[in-house]
């Protein structure tokens, strides 16, 4: 699905709609252009997760560990040139662990993603704060996502 | 000879000592993967409570892999500084080995199975030969069709262990011909004192190796040999 978010504000409540249904063992695959405002979207959700640290891109650290209601996983994958080097960083260990990991740049690593997950692009548009979300996925939190987020569509829009 | 055992391949911690193959006493802690926190500590208590110097222990075992990446390297770095500070050998015991010694079976073919999951497993055949543990089939990566297809082919009936059994019991039952059984849940836990009992045997056979020569064992396939299967 493809979803119109105009502001900052829709953001926020796109990323709590994401947020409150994202689980243990869930993983959100962010990619768009730079600026496109994944990181954005990741501090939102983070938000929810009670994580009360500022979120920057670990780009230089592609991942990075908050601890929040659950353990909330960043990685930032834009720098990965080879599958091997994100099994050198243990990055099995933290997509199928108890936690949430939300990574961006996910393309890069496109082999070795879950067929349980979430994918969301982020595309600009003309307007400088207007971002059309594109949303497809595998699995029961995919479903449930996309469902709530019909209904906001609905409603906003 | 004194023997002390470190389990950090999976979720649980453990740790045992044991002289030669009797088990003198095992701490194991099944919390979370915070192995980085909690083994060491949990060595340092075995020793204080058995009133054994670390300088007493003659062998480290140390559960090789597979199984979680971090934990793996956790338990390899804690292992390798110890047995080079008090300079002794160490043995590098097949995880799924050490799973397997968990059950026991006069005629059946035990076979570990550890869930990597993406419908990946790790998995081994062994059985027992009196008091031995022989390896049948070393430990190997494959997805659960290509094990199934290779339990298929086995002489005699299999005892399934591991958590690998536990979460793909379905597929099992429905494509395996030949005979099987599950071990109960309470046998799928990896446990240090098994590697200090098969770290005792391979002393006895020669098989043990320097602290520099120990490196983890993922069982992942290299890129190349990834590309190649595709």
């Amino acid at each position: 699905m493809k979803i119109k978010v105009c502001n900052l504000k829709d953001t926020e409540i796109v990323g709590k709609i994401i947020a409150k249904h994202l689980e243990k063992g869930s993983v959100l695959c962010l990619d768009g252009d730079l600026g496109a405002g994944k990181t954005t979207l990741t501090q939102f959700i983070a938000k929810e997760f009670g994580v009360n640290e500022y979120i920057t891109s670990p780009t230089f650290t592609i991942i990075k560990e908050y601890e929040g209601i659950i353990p909330f996983y960043h990685m930032d994958v834009y720098r990965i040139d080879s599958e091997d080097d994100m099994y050198d960083l243990g990055y099995e260990d933290y997509i199928y662990s108890e936690g949430v990991t939300v990574i961006e740049w996910s393309q890069k690593i496109s082999n070795m993603l879950p067929a349980n997950r979430i994918n969301i692009y982020i595309e600009r548009a003309e307007d400088e704060n207007l971002r059309f979300f594109s949303i497809t996925g595998e699995g029961h939190t995919y479903e449930k996502i996309t469902e709530e987020l019909k209904n906001y569509e609905n409603t906003s829009n | 000879m004194k023997i002390l055992a470190i389990e950090s391949a999976t979720v649980t911690a453990s740790c045992a000592i044991s002289e030669n193959d009797v088990v003198l006493g095992e701490y194991s802690l099944g919390h979370k993967k915070t192995h980085s926190e909690k083994l060491m500590p949990l060595i340092e208590k075995l020793l204080e409570d058995m009133e054994i110097k670390i300088q007493d222990i003659d062998l480290i075992a140390i559960s090789e892999g597979p199984g979680s990446y971090t934990g793996l390297r956790i338990g390899a770095a804690i292992g390798k500084s110890l047995a080079c500070a008090i300079n002794v050998p160490i043995a590098n015991v097949p995880t799924m080995k050490a799973l397997a010694a968990n059950v026991y079976s006069s005629d059946k073919y035990i076979v570990p199975v550890m869930d990597a999951k993406s419908g990946r497993v790790y998995a081994g055949i062994y059985k027992w030969e009196n008091d031995s543990l022989i390896t049948v089939k070393e430990q190997f990566p494959a997805n659960i069709e290509e094990l199934i297809e290779i339990l298929n082919q086995c002489t005699e009936p299999i005892i399934l262990s591991g958590d690998g059994s536990e979460n793909y019991k379905n597929i099992f039952e429905e494509s395996l011909i030949i005979k099987h059984t599950f071990s109960p849940k309470q046998f799928n836990l990896l446990r240090a004192s098994s590697s200090a009992c098969l770290g005792y045997n391979m002393v006895v056979n020669g098989e043990t190796i320097s602290a520099s020569e120990f490196a983890p064992k993922y069982l992942r396939l290299s890129q190349a040999e990834r590309n190649q299967k595709k």
